[in-house]
């Protein structure tokens, strides 16, 4: 999961690891604080959604290749196929930072907008906007991918 | 979620770490644990002590305020009785100025009459 939610993020295995390393670092300090699983649930996902977020900040600051600019993919594929998968997970990685956690958080974690609102400390019109506005974009620009109209 | 959604949930199902990510984060654990100073290693083996001396403050510090709220109201009990005495004192003396006023009143009249008869 934390794993997960850093390398679908930055979609950069190493800085993933390292990120979920520390969150689990944090962790162990943080656990007496912690009262349920269901809470250090809570805490993992928000603590690597924040670190994952800032990491992404500090890149762009030092003027590396930003996420953003991943190009978009040349591939021509249909529904369920592998190659459709890998250009969606391209199309998430070139959405800004503040929706594309709101995408990986719903369609990795499969959280309900209502916890992602609470876990990144917005609010739930937010998330709301986000989301769609996110789904409309990755959906142009599927159909552009393929060909063909994405219901 | 319709078909796009589900096929963007496939494309974003969770991926595992490289094997030996949680050995990696064991061993980082392990030498956090050795380079932290002995003090904080104390500090986090008695977690009851931190509760007992946050308790500890707390009960100074109610009691602090239990004393000085307990002091104010002794002074206002003093304060009130002063003020009764006062106005008590205040009373006698008002009747008994009432009294002489009414002799000095009866003296002056007295006087006044045989000034006529003569």
């Amino acid at each position: 999961m934390v794993f997960s939610i850093a390398y679908r993020f930055l979609r950069d295995r190493a800085v993933a690891e390292e990120l979920a390393q520390e969150v689990f670092l944090r962790l162990y300090r943080e656990l007496p604080r912690l009262q349920s699983p269901e809470h250090v649930k809570f805490w993992l996902r928000k603590a690597i959604s924040h670190r994952s977020m800032d990491y992404a900040r500090a890149l762009r600051r030092r003027n590396e290749v930003a996420l953003e600019e991943v190009h978009e993919p040349g591939v021509s594929a249909t529904p369920s196929d592998p190659l459709l998968d890998a250009a969606l997970r391209k199309l998430v990685a070139s959405l800004p930072d503040e929706s594309r956690i709101v995408v990986v958080l719903r369609y990795q974690e499969d959280l309900e907008p209502t916890e992602i609102a609470d876990l990144l400390g917005i609010s739930l019109g937010t998330v709301k906007s986000r989301l769609h506005r996110s789904l409309g974009l990755l959906r142009q620009k599927a159909q552009r991918l393929i060909g063909e109209p994405i219901r | 979620m319709n078909d796009f959604e589900e096929q963007l949930k496939h494309a974003l199902r969770r991926r595992d770490p490289s094997e030996g990510f949680a050995d990696l984060v064991l061993t980082r654990l392990a030498e956090e644990r050795s380079q932290r100073p002995v003090g904080e290693r104390a500090w986090n083996l008695w977690p009851r002590l931190r509760w007992v001396s946050a308790m500890a403050v707390l009960i100074l510090v109610v009691s602090g305020v239990v004393y000085k709220v307990r002091e104010r109201h002794d002074e206002e009990i003093e304060a009130r009785a002063a003020k009764q005495q006062v106005m008590l004192a205040l009373r006698i003396t008002g009747s008994k100025l009432r009294i002489a006023k009414q002799k000095v009143k009866a003296v002056e009249s007295g006087e006044a009459k045989t000034e006529n008869t003569l």
